[in-house]
């Protein structure tokens, strides 16, 4: 009998745990640890944060699902990982925090034979100071509570506005090295969107305030693609966007504190403004799970498991260096932990080798870069890749591990652009592969079949075909795994 | 026009703009549910590129 723990249960983690029960039989052991009692579909948090869906729609209760599955459920958050065993234990193990109500606080440890790690972002609102909903000034979407208390801000400012008032709403990256700048986009035009049926656009500003140094960036590096019998880049096309809709930027931006009503912020020249706001919403920047590793003896051995941002180092080149020197074979395929080959991670607990849109760093020294985004698609690819490899191990089929880089991986992207199903718009884009490589496709990075762009009714369709779909596959509904990551 | 990052501000104004003609099809239900299909295709021929063995 073997015992696969997953620490996480989000897009990786849950898909990990469900194709890992599909693919093994019952007297192994499938365990997962997460803080969470309910599974979250991220990505449609955009329409509860602008107040066009319930929240009770993106969220669902992990225990029941997991219970008929037969898959061990742990309400509890990971904090240490001994790859080593030690303490009384001759396998290795994972140490947790219990958050079950009831139960919090309490220790538990589990051991292992194989480990993947899919605790995803910690969310680093610390990183600028007022920075957040808890502890600052400005709202976030990135989690379902803090989505639905923006909702409740949003409809208080738009009724300022019907009021009377001219406010300043702000979207955008509350840091220069945040990711993930495809869900502030969208934010920004869901918002520009209901502030127009709201009848109230023309007493609201629109501001994109971004860390990346073009519009259509997304920290991929921007996408080239053909329209209309031309090739086009994500930047013209955003561009037009920003025009039609009426939405004005500011780019290169670290925001370096925030004020109650005032962001301060540095650009890439150097140069430091203060800009007043009304409404905020400000993405955090990420970091790794706070976990610590130990050795046999007891020794803190995190720095070698984990890079100094607390993500899982695996099988990527972390040496690369300067930017001339990246190379797409810089990027892990395996995602197992050169130190312990039962160890994986998924998603975005990986530790990529560098960022994917050119670093640029102001005159004073700040980065302000935008981190690579691992997304749902190359995430739930992953952590499938990953599950594949520990079964055959746990088979003994001998077989050499599976492979996933993001460098042969495209992703699908929808980004909504205002919630109406006769009305509604998004921006539907795919790339192939998601990490450009010039030495495959030296013209523009990526295979121009495989890179598209456009806007229009067909991409909300498409988004809410995703919600019903994932959630769908999420919930383990009748054949779940013939829709595919 | 704010003037914050006024260079933004002027990419932004230079980038071309959407004819009312362009902005009617991105909105025809008929047109927009060839699109549908289209981008499906599109996003499963990206899928099955991706799922790597
Ligand atoms: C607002 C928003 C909108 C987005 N929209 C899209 C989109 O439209 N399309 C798209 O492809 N992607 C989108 N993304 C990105 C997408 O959500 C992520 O790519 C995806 O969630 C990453 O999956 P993950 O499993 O790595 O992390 P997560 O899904 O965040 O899961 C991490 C899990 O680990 C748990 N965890 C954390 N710490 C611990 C610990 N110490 N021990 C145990 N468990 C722990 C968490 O509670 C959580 O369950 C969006 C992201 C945001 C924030």
């Amino acid at each position: 009998m073997a015992t696969l723990l997953i620490l996480g249960a989000g897009v990786s983690g849950h898909t990990a745990a469900m194709h890992a029960r599909r693919m093994l039989g019952k007297e192994h052991e499938v365990i997962v640890v997460t803080p969470n009692a309910n599974w979250n579909w991220i990505p449609s948090n955009i329409w509860v944060g602008v107040g066009k869906m319930p929240v009770k729609k993106v969220l669902f209760p992990l225990e029941p699902l997991y219970k008929r599955k037969g898959i061990k459920f742990n309400q509890a958050l990971a904090v240490a990982i001994n790859p080593e065993g030690g303490d009384g234990h001759t396998r290795p193990f994972v140490t947790a925090t219990s958050t079950r109500p009831g139960s919090e606080g309490e220790e538990i440890q589990i051991e292992y034979d194989f480990l993947i790690n899919c605790t995803g972002p910690k969310l680093n609102f610390g990183a600028t100071p007022g920075l957040g909903p808890d502890n600052g000034y400005t709202h976030s979407v990135c989690t379902a509570p803090h989505a639905a208390a923006t909702a409740e801000e949003l409809k208080a400012a738009i009724a300022r506005c019907k009021a009377g008032e001219s406010l300043r709403f702000v979207v955008g990256t509350g840091h220069g090295t945040c990711t993930c700048e495809g869900a502030a986009f969208e934010y920004t035009f869901n918002l520009e969107y209901v502030l127009r049926e709201a009848g109230v656009r023309d007493r609201a500003e629109v501001i994109y305030l971004t860390n990346e140094a073009t519009l259509g960036d997304f920290g991929v590096g921007g996408l080239t693609f053909t329209q209309q019998g031309f090739q086009t880049t994500s930047k013209l096309w955003t561009e037009s966007l920003y025009r039609e809709r009426g939405v004005e930027a500011v780019l290169g931006a670290h925001c370096s504190k925030i004020e109650p009503g005032v962001i301060h912020y540095e650009q890439l020249d150097g140069s430091t403004h203060e800009m007043s706001y009304d409404f905020a919403m400000l993405l955090p920047p990420f970091k790794g799970a706070d976990m610590k590793a130990y050795d046999a003896a007891g020794e803190d051995i995190s720095a070698q498991v984990f890079n100094p941002a607390g993500f899982l180092k695996v099988d990527a080149n972390y040496a690369a260096g300067a930017y001339e020197n990246w190379r797409a074979t810089d990027w892990p395929k395996t995602y197992q932990s050169p130190l312990y080959d039962n160890i994986f991670a998924a998603g975005i607990a990986f530790a990529p080798p560098h960022q994917i849109s050119q670093p640029r760093t102001s005159p004073n020294g700040t980065v302000i870069t935008p981190s690579p985004p691992r997304t749902g698609m190359p995430s739930g690819i992953i952590a499938k890749t990953v599950v594949m490899t520990i079964v055959d191990r746990i088979k003994g089929t001998g077989k050499p591990a599976y492979e996933a880089p993001m460098t042969g991986m495209g992703a699908a992207c929808v980004a909504s652009a205002g919630m109406s199903f006769w009305n509604g718009s998004a921006a539907s884009m795919t790339m192939h592969p998601v990490v450009p490589d010039w030495q495959t496709y030296p013209k523009t990075g990526r295979d121009l079949k495989g890179t598209s762009g456009e806007i229009g009714l067909a991409g909300h369709w498409m988004k809410n075909l995703l919600h019903v779909l994932f959630l769908y596959k999420a919930k383990g509904r009748p054949f779940w795994w013939i829709v595919p990551e | 026009m704010i003037d914050y990052d006024v260079e933004a501000q002027k990419s932004i104004a230079a980038a071309p703009m959407p004819t009312p003609q362009t902005l009617k099809q991105r909105k025809n239900i008929f047109v927009q549910f060839v699109r549908f299909c289209a981008i499906n295709i599109k996003m499963l021929r990206v899928i099955a590129a991706s799922h790597h063995k």
